[in-house]
C-alpha cells in the first residue's frame, strides 16, 4: 500500500491559486487535506484542534514568517516541509537541515518530500 | 610593571617620531590634521606596525581619542577575532612592497563595526627603505548598510518571482487540467520549472553573472547528471561566467534539449545512450567566443519532425536573435547534435 494514502495533510499557504493546488496534488496522492490555513492564527488554530500527520508550510504567510508554526510542529512531532519561494539560506538557521521545496516545484518533487517525511529511517540512513 | 614601562616606552618612542614628523613636514601634518579623509602612519621598522600618527577625522571615524591609539598596533584597530581573514589581509598589505587596498571592518570605541576601504601606501627614505605606512580609510558603512538593504530587496524580489511563477504553473495546470493531454501540460509545466530555476540560481548571485556548470547543473540534475546512478552524461570544458540574459536563454534551451533526449533521444531508453555536453572558449579581439556542443548518442536514430515546435523555435529563435548567436541542430543516425557558437563579453572571462 501507498504510504501517502490517506495521511491527513495541512496546507499552509497564502497564495489562494498555489493552495487549489497543492490540494489536487495531494488529493491525487490519496492524502486527506484537513484544512488550508492562509495566516498565522489560522495555522496555530488548526495545528491545535486537527489530528495531522504532516504539514506544507508556506514561509512568508502575508508578511509574517511562519516560524512560530514550525515550533509547534517541532513540538508536537509532526513532520513539515517548507514550501517557499525563499532560498534556503534565507531560513533562521535552526531550520536549515529541515525539509524543504523551492517555489513552484513538480508535483513529484511534493510526492517524495512527503515521502520522505514518513520514511524517518531511511532519510537517516 | 614591566610591560607598562615598556609600553610607555614605546609611547615615548612613537611621539618623538610625531615630533619629528611635525618638524619634518611641517605643512604636510597640518594638511593630514585638517583632512575630512580618516589617515594614519605607522611604524614599518617595529613590530606590529604601532600607529605613529593618527588624524581627527580617523579618531571621529572610531570614536576613540589620540592617546588610545597612538603607539597602538594597527591591527588593535581591527573588528573580529585575532585570526580573521581581514588580519590576514592586513599583514599582506604591510608586508606587500607594492600599494595595496582593502575593506577591512574596525572596531569603534563604544563597540560598533565600522567598514572602511582601506588604502595602504608605503613611504619610503632616499634609501629605498621602507620607513613608515600611509593609510587612509574610506567609511563604507552606510554603503555595506545599503548593500545589505539591497540584498534584502533582491530576496524578496526573487521570492516574489518565484511565487507568481508557482501561480502561473497553478493557473495552467488547473486551466489545462482535462482540456489538453496530459503530456502536453506536464511540457508546460516543466518549462515554468526551468525558468524558475534559471531565475532562482540568478537571483542567488544577485543578478550578477553566473556560472554555465550552474547553469548546466541545474537543468540537468532532475535528470541525474550528478546522481552516481546514472552515467549518462559527461560535461567538459572551462568554466565561464554567462550573463543573466544569456544564462535564462541557454538554461531554457538545455531544458528543451534535455526534455527531448528524455523523449525522443539518448535518454528515451532505460539502458543505454549518452549526452556529451563539451565547449571551448575562443579569444577574439572584441570578445569571447564560446563554440558549445551538445552530443547524444546511442539513442535511437532521430530526424526532424515537420512541424516546428516551441522547442526548435526556441533553441534556433532565441539563442540567435537574444543572444546573437549561431545554432546548428542535426539530427543523424548517433542522435541528436545541437552546436551553438555564440559571443562571451571580454569582462567576464
Amino acid at each position: 500500500m501507498d504510504t501517502l494514502s490517506g495521511r491527513r495533510v495541512l496546507i499552509v499557504e497564502d497564495e489562494p491559486m498555489v493552495a487549489w493546488m497543492l490540494h489536487d496534488m495531494l488529493a491525487n496522492f490519496g492524502c486527506v487535506v484537513v484544512g488550508s490555513a492562509d495566516r498565522l492564527e489560522e495555522g496555530q488554530a488548526m495545528i491545535q484542534e486537527l489530528a495531522i500527520d504532516a504539514v506544507a508550510l508556506d514561509l512568508n504567510l502575508r508578511g509574517q514568517m511562519s516560524y512560530p508554526l514550525a515550533d509547534m510542529l517541532v513540538a508536537r512531532a509532526i513532520p513539515f516541509v517548507f514550501t517557499t519561494g525563499y532560498p534556503r539560506t534565507r531560513l533562521l538557521e535552526a531550520y536549515r537541515a529541515y525539509p524543504y521545496l523551492l517555489k513552484p516545484y513538480h508535483r513529484s518533487a511534493m510526492r517524495e518530500a512527503l515521502l520522505a517525511l514518513f520514511t524517518p529511517t531511511a532519510k537517516a540512513a | 610593571m614591566q610591560i607598562q614601562q615598556f609600553k610607555s616606552r614605546a609611547r615615548k618612542v612613537a611621539e618623538a617620531e610625531i615630533e619629528g614628523f611635525r618638524k619634518n613636514l611641517g605643512p604636510f601634518v597640518i594638511a593630514a590634521e585638517s583632512t575630512r579623509m580618516p589617515m594614519v602612519f605607522t611604524d614599518a621598522k617595529t613590530v606590529g606596525n604601532p600607529i605613529l600618527f593618527a588624524n581627527e577625522s580617523l579618531l571621529s571615524l572610531l570614536g576613540v581619542g589620540r592617546e588610545e591609539v597612538i603607539g597602538q598596533n594597527f591591527g588593535s584597530l581591527i573588528a573580529g577575532g585575532l585570526d580573521s581573514e581581514m588580519r590576514a589581509q592586513v599583514e599582506t598589505a604591510f608586508s606587500d612592497s607594492s600599494d595595496t587596498s582593502s575593506d577591512i571592518s574596525y572596531r569603534r570605541g563604544d563597540g560598533a563595526v565600522v567598514w572602511a576601504a582601506t588604502f595602504f601606501g608605503a613611504v619610503r627614505n632616499k634609501k629605498g627603505e621602507l620607513e613608515q605606512h600611509f593609510i587612509s580609510l574610506l567609511d563604507l558603512t552606510s554603503h555595506k548598510a545599503k548593500e545589505e538593504r539591497l540584498r534584502l530587496l533582491l530576496d524578496e524580489l526573487n521570492h516574489r518571482t518565484q511565487n507568481t511563477l508557482a501561480t502561473v504553473q497553478s493557473i495552467a495546470v488547473q486551466t489545462l487540467r482535462g482540456a489538453a493531454d496530459d503530456a502536453v501540460v506536464e511540457v508546460f509545466e516543466g518549462r515554468i520549472l526551468a525558468l524558475s530555476r534559471a531565475h532562482n540560481l540568478l537571483g542567488r548571485d544577485s543578478w550578477e553573472d553566473v556560472s554555465l556548470r550552474d547553469v548546466i547543473g541545474q537543468v540537468l540534475q532532475p535528470f541525474g547528471l550528478d546522481d552516481p546512478r546514472v552515467d549518462r552524461f559527461s560535461v567538459e570544458g572551462e568554466d565561464v561566467r554567462l550573463e543573466p540574459k544569456a544564462a535564462l536563454t541557454l538554461a531554457m534551451v538545455l531544458h528543451e534539449l534535455v526534455t527531448n533526449a528524455a523523449k525522443y533521444g539518448a535518454l528515451s531508453s532505460a539502458e543505454s545512450g549518452t549526452i556529451e555536453i563539451a565547449w571551448k572558449i575562443d579569444p577574439g579581439p572584441l570578445g569571447h567566443q564560446m563554440r558549445f556542443r551538445w552530443q547524444e548518442s546511442g539513442g535511437p536514430p532521430v530526424q526532424p519532425s515537420g512541424r516546428k515546435g516551441f522547442g526548435s523555435r526556441l533553441i534556433e529563435g532565441a539563442l540567435a536573435h537574444e543572444l546573437n548567436g549561431e545554432v546548428c541542430l542535426s539530427f543523424g543516425l548517433a542522435g541528436l547534435v545541437c552546436q551553438i557558437e555564440m559571443p562571451i563579453p571580454l569582462g567576464l572571462i
